[in-house]
Parts: C-alpha cells; structure tokens; sequence
C-alpha cells in the first residue's frame, strides 16, 4: 500500500494503460489510506467514496475495452472545497456555507471527470481562501505532514498536505496571493499558479476576481504539467479565461537548462526583506545547481517586494470585500475571528487607492515584461520564513506578509514552488520559478531540470496512521 | 463657512459613523476594535447594491494578461 501511496500521476497513469493497475484497486487504497490518516492530518473535508469507486470502476471498464482518455484516466484527485461539485456543498470551510449544494460542477472538475479522473474528495483550506488555521470552524486545520504543530501554509491547505502524506497523487487547489504555492513549500510538494485566464475559474467561490487562479498541487513537476494540461483551455463561462488553445506543457519538460539564461530577483529576499538563513542558503544553492546544469543565472531588479504587494494586497482586500459584503453585513458572527479581520477593511478602502493599484499593476506588468526580454525564467524564494506553530496566529499574520508570490498574482505570469531541500529540523525549503505569460511550458522544463538534478521531490514525510486502521494501509 | 472638525465627536463615534455607512452595524456592535482596526485602512466608497444584484458578478473591466504577451 506505501508503495500505491506514492506512485505518481504519470506511473500510475502508465501502469493502468498497460493494464497491470487496476483504478478501483488504486482507488480502494486510497480510500483506505485517507481513512487511516484523516485523524491526524485533517486534510480532507468530505470523501466522496461512493462517487470515486463508481468513477474508478467506470474508468476500469473503459480502459478495459480499449477506449483510454489520456494520462488522467483512472487516475485519483482532491480538490479544494472552493470547487463545485454537482450534489455537494461548497463550504469554503466556512459556516457560511454548510447549507449550499452546487447545482453543477465547476469546469475544472468538469474537465478532470471528461478526462476520466476519479474524485477522492473534497479538501479543507482556510476559510474562503483567505482566513487562516484556526479552530473557530466547523472542520478542524490541515496538519503540517512534517511536524503536526506546525502550519501547513494555506489557503489550499487540505491541498499541500494530502498530496505529500499520500492520500491524493494531485490535488486542484487556488492561488491570489500564493495559496497553491505557499502550501506545497510548506509541505514540500510541487504547486503551480498558472498564468491568470490559463484554467476557467467558473464554478469556483471567488476571493478576488482579478487575482484568483486555479493550479494544481502534486508530488512531481511533470504530474503537475499533466495535470494543468488536463483542466487549461478556455471557458466562456469565466470571463477572464483566455481565448487561446493551452501549449503543451509536457513535451519540452526534458529539454534540460542547459544555455538557458535566468533571472535571479534576490532583492526581494536579501534587501527588501530578509529571508532567514535556511530559506536564502537553499535558493543560493539552487542556483549553483542551475549553473551547473549549464544555464546562465544573473541578478535582475525589479519594483521593491513592499510595492508588488502593497498593490496586490489593496486589489484583493477591495474585491475580497465585494464579495464578501451582504454576509459581513447581515451575519458577521458566523465568520472565524481571522477571516473577519482580513475581509472587513475592504470595506474603507477608498475607491481612488483600488484604481491607483490597477494603474500600478499595469506598470509593474510593463516592468516585468521589459525584465523578460532578455531572459528565459526568473527564480527567487516563495516563503521568507519556516512555518512557524500553527496556533501562533501573530506570527501566522506576520508570515503572509513576509512572502514572495504575490508579486506574480499581480503580473499574472506563471509560477510555480519547488522544494529545495530540507532544514536541520526536518523542514522542507521552496524556491519559485516564474516565466513570461502563458509559457507555463519553459517554466515547468526548467523546474524539471532542477528537480531532477537534485532528487528533493522524491522525499516524503513519515506518515502517522491511525492504529485501527493501520493494518489497511500496511 | 469652513468645514472645522466638530472636538466633541470621538474617534469610537467616527469609527460606528463609518461602519455604519457601510452597513456595517451588526459587526460594529458585534466587534468594535475588529471594525475599529479595519477603518484604519480607507473610508465609505460604493452605495449598497440592489438586493438582486449578485456579489459573485465578475467586475467588466477584467485583468487580461495577453496584453503584456511579448512574441518570442
């Protein structure tokens, strides 16, 4: 069973074309190993075991006459419970929410399900994206899978943790401020944003109309990139979607680095803000692995880390509230404490600051672009600090400040984390790769390259099962 | 006539003026230093939307990143 826990999309995928894996098998053991994990880990909000045995066995049967879909057929996913499910509640793990059924299912499951995936469930997050670990809620806070005291990252916090304890091969998680990407350092998986229109957003709970992406999380950077191919393409139900067919991610994703040349932004994190020595040792000998793969790695400058969030943070706040507005209004209480104080300065944020931070997105946008042209991808750190304990709600606040992600939620471009390596204590390092828009392609090869060389994905926490399950998952 | 700040009116009594005009009543009385703290950041913007109006309606003027797309 271990060894079904960690197969990856693309062994599992190769496995069940050639017949030597059966998808209600993988399945069962996943549904096994969620249910002798889900005590201590809480990664999961609601399993649908019903609907993933009658996918698999679905998925079984066609495979069995030939007709396969793709790298995704027969293959087990989560997501988010920010995405809709036709028969189910989108809580947001929120109160809120407990009383709502999806009419319809969200594009991106809509497109997963085509391509014969098969639905685990559904994963915890902090409340509407936005909120933070806390136990103010209905369903208790995902578990960091390396040290349970500490903070997984979030929001696609359910996400990051199921993916590296191996309950889910890949998980559909969302990002406006990082919330795929901080996730998968803090649990040491793989988790791209793509960029902004690449995956429809209809059917999932809005944060901030103009931010919010949908990306995957995986325990591999080519899981990932099929993945992402698997739910990219336009829908003319989001209306931000991009009017273009998606690249092929996966093709090029062995090309290697060798030539390429590489921005460096380290001001961000040795200037603007000082990462701690774990973070910045990691990044600076990512780079040394990146040189000696045969690219050319040089520092660039970019806006200050202050102005890039400065301008993403008054954006979403502005739209966060929007959304927000009649429920702060009318039933304020039912909020968790956390998510009341992030969501309700919205509503002061003068009309004049939310335009100047669009005007200044749209420079910082020309600035990137300028910054682009000489240069192939563009690494720097995701997180400046480690996580710290996940009921330390002052220092939790303190550390979404101290990020590097959300500067690409406001240029829109692709991004994503990679581990790389793990402190004295046991905790996984991240740094992020970034690219010009819509070349999702160039950034997964070159994280590829680096994950290759350097073997930081293949390691995995030690999973702590529940006793009275434990016999099903050994 | 110039507009001078009345002395008498306190920084609770602006702060209640404000969540009020926002709708925001029931979390004012609710959790004053929460709205308290959030008014530090802006003051009253949009009127409230008609009740039919949903709030998950896309804004028109939406982001688009093939904008700053630059040819290879």
């Amino acid at each position: 069973m271990s060894d079904l826990a960690f197969l990856t999309i693309a062994e599992a995928s190769r496995l069940i074309r050639a017949r030597k894996l059966s998808p209600v098998e993988f399945t069962k053991a996943l549904l096994a190993r969620i249910d002798a994990t889900e005590p201590t880990y809480h990664a999961y909000i609601a399993v649908t075991e019903d609907l993933a045995l009658a996918q698999a066995k679905a998925a079984e049967a066609a495979i069995m006459r030939g007709d396969w879909r793709g790298p995704m057929h027969g293959v087990p996913y989560a997501t988010k419970d920010i995405f809709d499910v036709a028969g189910m509640a989108t809580t947001c793990h929120s109160k809120l929410r407990m009383a709502h059924r999806a009419a319809a299912d969200a594009t991106a499951t809509t497109k997963l399900r085509e391509a014969g995936a098969v639905l685990l469930g559904k994963l915890a997050l902090h409340e509407f994206a936005t909120g933070g670990p806390t136990q103010d809620l209905p369903w208790p806070a995902a578990r960091n899978p390396w040290n349970l005291d500490l903070h997984p990252g979030g929001s696609s916090s359910g996400a990051g943790v199921a993916v590296a304890i191996g309950t889910a091969p890949g998980a559909l998680g969302t990002d406006t401020g990082g919330s795929v990407r901080n996730p998968a350092t803090c649990c040491g998986v793989v988790g791209m944003k793509p960029t902004y229109g690449t995956v429809s957003r209809a059917g999932v709970f809005p944060l901030s109309f103009s931010l919010d992406n949908v990306g995957p999380l995986t325990r591999t950077v080519e899981d990932n990139a099929i993945m992402l191919q698997a739910i990219a393409g336009h829908d003319p139900a989001d209306p931000a979607s991009a009017r273009r067919e998606p690249a092929d991610f996966t093709s090029a994703l062995n090309a290697g680095v060798k030539g390429l040349r590489i921005g460096l932004i380290a001001h961000f994190y040795d200037e603007d803000m000082i990462a701690v020595p774990e973070q910045s040792a990691a990044i600076a000998a990512a780079v040394d692995v990146l040189r000696r793969l045969g690219a050319e790695v040089k520092p660039i400058r970019l806006s200050s880390l202050q102005r890039y969030s400065e301008c993403g943070r008054t954006i979403h706040i502005a739209e966060a509230y929007a959304v927000h507005e009649r429920d702060l209004q009318e039933r304020p209480q039912d909020y968790a404490p956390i998510t009341r104080r992030k969501l309700l300065p919205g509503a002061f944020i003068p009309a004049i600051d939310y335009l100047k931070a669009q005007q200044l997105r749209t420079a910082l946008c020309a600035e990137f672009a300028a910054a682009m042209r000489d240069l192939d991808a563009v690494i720097t750190l995701s997180s400046l600090d480690m996580p710290c304990r996940i009921d330390d709600d002052e220092t939790i606040a303190k550390t979404y400040e101290r990020q590097c992600r959300m500067p690409f939620n406001v240029t829109g471009t692709p991004a994503i984390a990679v581990p790389t390596g793990f402190t004295a204590a046991g905790l996984p390092t991240a740094m992020q790769i970034t690219g010009r828009w819509f070349d999702e392609a160039m950034v997964y090869r070159v994280a590829q390259a680096y994950c290759e060389a350097t073997g930081w994905c293949d390691r995995h926490p030690a999973v702590k099962v529940a006793e009275r399950a434990a016999s099903l998952v050994d | 006539m110039t507009a001078t700040p009345d002395p008498a009116i306190t920084d609770a009594q602006w702060v209640r003026a404000l969540a009020q005009a926002r709708g925001l009543d029931r979390a004012y009385a609710l959790f004053p230093e929460v709205v308290a703290a959030a008014v530090t950041r802006g003051t009253t913007s949009m009127s409230p939307l008609p009740a039919t109006f949903s709030p998950l309606t896309e804004p028109a003027v939406a982001f688009d990143p093939a904008k700053f797309e630059e040819p290879k």
